[in-house]
């Protein structure tokens, strides 16, 4: 076959002439995918792919029918009611996706996430939490389910770090540059495994020191300030997993959102920046308003006085510019308008903040598509407590630096976070020092904490153990009765009638746990920390950690333009954790008798609810009246003691001045401890279930600015903290000095189990004598967003 | 009989040359490898798992879950990262780097290598540069925009359609729960308030409803003998969750026990106490579908496309030969 040699050359040739397309050629109809055409494989068909899921026509015009502005297309609800119905929700709450809960083994990848915590609130599914030593367990104490749904919420995970997370949790995939970077081993707790090691200090120590670095460059400068070095080295891959972060928040938020009639849940797009100057807590909460938001969030490190643009170059040793604590001058930049230019500050710019989210957001430069037709922003502050500056830093609540800053303060920031797990930031009373911080009102004792800054309240693995602290040490601008109070003390004498502190009242949790719209003051409740305060009675300022409450709104529907209408009018108020109804009208005229009649429209008609301005003074002898009434939590079941209103004003020579009226109940006692029986826990008898009061005010003077708040006070109620040591620990605080003698006897047991849970309640035994400072038995209670009066209308 | 007298002596020689029969041996050999599936040089492109890959997903594993995967559990990360690969090579064929977002990270990597840097050029030239150079292979943040485009387009091809009526009422039937409307009441009320009346509200509630009765009052005439109510006497239809933000839990949770079409109460609400007629109850149900029709339709298809990017990736693994290590236990 001398033939076939050659035969077999010539198949050869001809099968290189059909040798399949190089493997990038974009030749869709090649043989070699011949499935390919299935999917319209070309750019024109992605361009069509990406109108067809483009916004539908958002230009329906607004309904003349309701009094809010329509911004998203959905249908009202079936339970829409003109007079407003008391909603209760959540403005602040992080889930696994935030830095600190992740270095505390709380778990994204177990479903800690915002996806998890939306449904953990509706009631649709439990919420994994790690156990003391950081495992993800079967132990229902860590797989808490909510006993009664909430309406609506928003997850606020820190945003400095959405990069770095994205990376650290995978979205860039598991190969990803920097997954086992030294930030991502931090933040997935690589370096401390309480597993592994339970009393290993060393590690416990590592851990702190964890948190210090990762906040250390970005949260805490007020100038240059700059990303993690994984950040700083991967910029693109940061770009694209904060991007990808930051779409996961909305994703979840636009799932879990009822747009039907039933209108069962409302979910708002947020997250939280994270400035903390020198350990000053300067945190504030952004929600929006519909699924319009910026691309990316506005965050701490954009507070910066000045940029930083040489994070790896230039500087003293040509290794980059290091951030400054001290202060910076204010360069000419459009984004730090109004504060002007060449002044020397010693601390971020929250105009920067503002100023960008107004542009971004509500000019629309740099804007998300989506359903809704514009976007829209509030900023909401908290813990004023631990914000009362530092070193040089001035507190959260800092001036103006002029009318117009004033007015823009006044514009963006409409409500404040009062209430949440690290403390109260209404006002301060001391009962071991018996003086307050610019207060005598000894009912101010709740759920203070013994520490002016946020680091040694939030210390991973230590912290909060310096000793009381004389209300001589906070600033007075630590609690937000005497921002009110200052607020009007500016417009009187600064701005020519702006009030820059007009803030009406939210109050939340900030758990670092996705448990959204829980707050049981039992000891059921899972802490706010992960690990870190898995036993919440092991050390001072986990002790100090309080169970959280609700922002209740009040508004015609559960829609996202009714809830975020009535939060931008500050028809709110915050709970410390139960859901009282209270309702608060100010006006001239209201008759005597209005309760016992239904004086909700007449409220409406005749004056203004809660957070409005009172209207003009109809004559010269009219002094302010208030409805203020409130109904019991029927669930929780603690009868009411009394309503208050608080009112502060300022003199024609600028002093500031508050007084608390007892308007409605019992007088009670600032100290509730007697209000409980000791061997029970249980409220003694008495109060009310519903209190109801047209209360005018006597000491009016028409020519002093003034605001009036509501302050609702239960009976009192045994603390979570009681119970859990009662329950789990062993030993009662109702009983301090037995208290330490058990704890005493049971730390130097032979069992080890009794020794354990010697440490783990090292801090039971305290009480409003002690250091820790800590009520045993509390009121719990609602604070109304204020009414202000002014003589200019 | 002899051929070679049947034909022209010049054809015979043609006939018998060597050069005719290696064409005819060569296209009998060609037709016998054609019919046998295809040239040997037409074999399908590879795809290559490297063990490194396999072994770091599975310490990721290790560490997310403090144990080793079990069999089935390994065998999906496999799956999930041999499907990442199939998806990322079919965005290449597909040419989906061309994307802008794409282009402008491989401008961006191909400025790391390039010689002139400072160099004028466009964002496509240095695309083009990159693409050249191979670094869309290595380089992460192209791969994940690849692999998302290439899942997003085969979705969008089942998103982008319109369902079959037929099939998306079949889905509903047996996908109900997530359109239920919840069981709902319609009841009208009777207020006695608590504030009017603090010390005996639940005793005039009491009295009021034996006259109700005892007079046959009808729910139309009857709010007006009450006191002025905090919540609208006659309600529509309300849910649960809604008749508690309304009056409170313990009205919602006694409100089960009271008859239809007939007076019953006292009923404690946080306003006081009520005497209610509640006119209708509802089971929970599944609204008309006109009203529910659009959103049935979106969870449809987007089942679907599910299911459509699962039966693609089987397609499309099938026209590549894919390599793994057995190093899975």
């Amino acid at each position: 076959m001398k033939a076939l040699l050659p035969a077999i050359v010539l198949t050869a040739i001809l099968s290189l002439l059909t040798v399949a397309p190089r493997v990038d050629s974009p030749n869709p109809s090649s043989r070699a995918l011949k499935s390919a055409a299935v999917d319209a494989p070309d750019l024109e068909a992605v361009a069509f792919i990406a109108r067809a899921f483009a916004a539908p026509d958002a230009s329906t015009p607004p309904d003349a029918a309701v009094p809010f502005e329509i911004t998203e297309v959905r249908e009202r609800c079936d339970h829409y009611d003109p007079n407003r119905l008391p909603f209760f929700g959540t403005t602040h709450l992080h889930t696994g996706l935030s830095f600190d809960a992740s270095i505390r083994f709380v778990d994204y990848a177990s479903g800690n996430n915002p996806r998890g915590a939306y449904r953990f609130a509706k009631g649709l599914a439990s919420i994994k939490l790690p156990d003391p030593l950081g495992f993800q367990g079967p132990d229902p104490l860590r797989n808490p389910r909510i006993d009664r749904p909430t309406d609506w919420g928003a997850v606020t995970d820190h945003s400095e770090h959405f990069g770095e997370m994205g990376i650290c949790k995978n979205f860039l995939g598991k190969d990803a540059p920097g997954v086992l970077s030294m930030e991502c081993r931090m933040l997935n707790g690589f370096y401390y495994q309480p597993g592994t090691s339970p009393s290993n200090v060393l590690n416990r120590g590592l851990a702190s020191d964890a948190f210090a670095q990762l906040t250390m460059m970005n949260l805490g400068p007020n100038s240059r300030n700059t990303r993690l070095p994984l950040c700083v080295n991967n910029p693109s891959e940061c770009a694209a997993s904060e991007l990808a972060v930051w779409q996961e928040m909305q994703m979840a938020a636009e799932e879990e959102y009822d747009r039907s009639r039933n209108c069962t849940f409302t979910t708002f797009i947020g997250y939280e920046n994270t400035s903390t100057p020198a350990g000053t807590n300067w945190h504030r909460n952004v929600i929006f308003r519909n699924d319009r938001v910026v691309k990316r969030p506005i965050n701490a490190l954009d507070m910066a006085v000045r940029p930083n643009d040489s994070p790896t170059t230039g500087g003293p040793d040509g290794l980059g510019v290091p951030p400054t604590w001290i202060g910076d001058v204010v360069p000419p930049d459009p984004d730090v308008f109004p504060v002007p230019p060449g002044t020397f500050v010693t601390h971020p710019l929250p105009q920067r903040f503002w100023n960008r989210l107004e542009r971004d957001c509500a000019q629309g430069a740099n804007v998300t598509d989506g359903a809704a037709r514009r976007c829209d922003f509030i900023t909401i502050p908290h813990n004023s407590n631990l914000g009362g500056g530092v070193a040089v830093v001035p507190p959260l609540f800092l001036d103006p630096f002029n009318k117009e800053d004033a007015r823009r303060h006044a514009r963006f920031e409409p409500l404040v976070e009062i209430y949440q797990d690290k403390g109260s930031s209404e006002c301060r009373w001391d009962p071991r020092f018996k003086s307050g911080v610019d207060t005598r009102d000894e009912f101010c004792s709740f759920e203070i904490l013994d520490t002016t800054s946020l680091s040694s309240a939030s210390g991973v693995g230590g912290g909060g153990g310096g000793g009381a602290v004389p209300p001589g040490d906070f600033n007075d601008r630590a609690f937000v009765r005497n921002v009110w109070k200052e607020g009007l003390r500016q417009a009187q004498e600064q701005w020519e009638g702006i009030n820059p502190f007009k803030m009406g009242v939210v109050a939340s949790s900030d758990s670092h746990t996705g448990v959204m719209g829980w707050h049981p003051e039992n000891q059921d409740w899972p802490g706010h920390l992960g690990i870190d305060d898995a036993w919440p009675m092991e050390r001072p300022s986990t002790i100090q950690n309080s169970s959280g409450g609700h922002s209740v709104v009040w508004a015609e529907e559960n829609s996202r333009d009714a809830i975020f209408e009535a939060l931008k009018r500050k028809e709110t108020y915050g709970t410390s954790g139960t859901r009282p109804i209270v309702r608060f009208f100010g006006g001239w005229n209201f008759a005597k008798n209005v309760c016992g009649t239904n004086f909700v429209p007449t409220g409406y008609a005749e004056g203004v609810p809660m957070g409005g301005d009172l209207p003009p003074r109809p004559n010269r002898s009219a002094s302010p009246r208030f409805i203020v009434a409130a109904w019991k939590d029927d669930f929780i079941g603690t009868n009411l003691e009394q309503i208050q209103i608080v009112k502060g004003w300022v003199t024609a020579k600028g002093e500031t001045k508050e007084k608390v009226y007892r308007v409605a109940g019992e007088a009670g006692n600032p100290d509730p401890t007697k209000g409980v029986d000791e061997r029970t826990c249980q409220t003694k008898p008495g109060g009310a279930e519903r209190l109801c009061q047209m209360w005018s005010d006597p000491d009016f003077n028409a020519n002093e600015r003034a605001f009036y708040y509501a302050r609702v006070l239960e009976k009192p109620v045994c603390r979570y903290s009681t119970l859990w040591c009662r329950e789990r620990i062993g030993v009662d605080p109702l009983k301090i000095n037995q208290c330490r003698k058990d704890l005493d006897r049971m730390a130097s047991s032979s069992d080890p189990l009794l020794q354990a849970n010697a440490d783990r309640g090292a801090s039971c035994c305290s009480n409003e004598t002690t250091f820790p400072f800590v009520q045993p038995v509390i009121q719990e209670r609602a604070w109304t967003s204020p009414i202000w009066y002014s003589p200019d209308s | 009989m002899d051929v070679a007298h049947l034909v022209q002596p010049r054809l015979v020689r043609l006939l018998r040359a060597p050069a005719l029969h290696m064409v005819v041996i060569g296209a009998l050999l060609f037709a016998g490898a054609l019919s046998w599936g295809g040239l040997p040089s037409r074999e399908r492109p590879r795809i290559v798992i490297p063990g490194q890959r396999v072994e770091a997903v599975r310490q990721a594993f290790l560490v997310e879950n403090r144990r080793p995967p079990t069999g089935e559990e390994a065998a999906a990360l496999l799956d999930q990262l041999v499907d990442e690969e199939v998806l990322y090579q079919y965005a290449l064929r597909l040419g989906m780097q061309q994307q802008p977002v794409a282009q402008r990270r491989l401008a961006q990597i191909a400025s790391f290598v390039e010689a002139n840097p400072h160099e004028a050029r466009s964002d496509q030239q240095r695309a083009a540069d990159a693409i050249d150079l191979g670094l869309h292979h290595g380089d992460l943040v192209v791969r994940r925009i690849l692999i998302d485009s290439a899942r997003r387009l085969i979705r969008a091809v089942v998103l982008t359609r319109e369902p079959n009526p037929a099939m998306v009422r079949e889905y509903l039937a047996t996908n109900p729960e997530p359109f239920m409307q919840p069981a709902q009441t319609r009841i009208t009320h009777v207020a006695v308030d608590g504030f009017k009346w603090p010390a005996d509200a639940k005793a005039r509630a009491s009295a009021l409803l034996e006259r109700l009765r005892a007079e046959s009052i009808t729910p139309e005439a009857a709010p007006a003998l009450g006191d002025e109510p905090f919540v609208p006497s006659a309600l529509p239809l309300m849910s649960p969750k809604d008749l508690q933000t309304r009056f409170g839990v313990a009205f919602e949770r006694e409100l089960n026990g009271a008859p239809t079409g007939a007076w019953f109460g006292p009923v404690p609400s946080r306003y006081g106490y009520h005497v209610v007629w509640v006119h209708e109850r509802r089971d929970a149900s599944l609204p008309p579908f006109a009203g529910i029709r659009e959103r049935v339709e979106q969870r449809f298809l987007h089942k679907v496309a599910d299911e459509w990017l699962a039966l693609r990736l089987q397609q499309l693994r099938a026209e590549f030969e894919i390599v793994v290590p057995n190093v899975m236990p």
